[in-house]
């Protein structure tokens, strides 16, 4: 079975040139294998990404490019159990993929 | 989903925004492509009528209507999941969407047009999405 979803990446393509990532931190909500995550991380300062589907999370986490490991914080939760220990503001962007 | 958008505002620093992507409450098209030619064989449909796409829409309404949020920007974009085959295609439906189906006779139409127009097609499922961003109000 060969399915590739969306393999121009003009998902990712949208959302860079709909606003400005620079520098910002960016909580992914939905992030499955990590499609998104990984174009964002390009630009972004640091990506939070979560996906309640754990067999995902593993693939994201094998496949992040190097470059990337310290600026992509993945987590197998969704957005029903996440919590910030602190609940303090901390994000520029919210970003749901897919997944509201 | 309206929970999901009130959990996340308190966690935003000043100036900071929701984007929601989210695919549109419209049948995405079954293509099939080859050596620069579309050509349209279907549509795909789902047992839950769209219902998650209808429920993210009625969320950013509410939203924005409760005033909790202010929509200042949103754009719609065509994207498109490649399968090389229609087997394949079906298979991972079947694994990542278990309402969709389609027609038999818009399975007819894809072999059709997989034999007419050679090997090297694809079968193709071309989506309507939505990009909305949303201000804390």
């Amino acid at each position: 079975m060969t399915v590739v979803a969306d393999p121009e990446g003009t998902s990712a393509l949208v959302i860079k040139d709909f606003v400005d990532l620079r520098d910002k931190r960016i909580l992914e909500i939905g992030c499955g294998k990590g499609r998104i995550t990984f174009p964002l991380a390009e630009i972004a300062n640091h990506v939070t990404a979560i996906d309640p589907a754990a067999e995902d999370i593993e693939h994201a986490i094998e496949s992040t490019p190097e470059l990337f490991k310290e600026k992509i914080e993945f987590s197998a939760t969704g957005i029903e159990d996440f919590n910030l220990p602190d609940g303090s503001p901390q994000y520029d962007l919210c970003l749901f993929t897919w997944s509201l | 989903m309206v929970h999901a958008l009130e959990k996340v505002k308190p966690w935003l620093v000043p100036g900071g925004y929701i984007l929601i992507v989210h695919d549109l409450v419209t049948p995405p098209r079954i293509e099939v492509h080859a050596q620069g030619q579309h050509k349209y064989a279907g549509q795909l449909f789902s047992d839950s009528g769209f219902e998650n796409q209808r429920m993210a829409d009625q969320a950013i309404d509410q939203v924005v209507q409760g005033g909790l949020f202010s929509s200042s920007q949103s754009h719609i974009f065509e994207n498109y999941d490649r399968a090389d085959s229609l087997t394949s295609l079906l298979d991972w439906l079947a694994e990542t969407w278990e309402s969709a189906y389609m027609t038999d006779g818009t399975k007819r139409k894809v072999d059709d047009l997989v034999e007419q127009m050679g090997w090297e097609s694809e079968v193709v499922l071309h989506m309507i999405t939505r990009i909305v961003k949303l201000d804390p109000a």
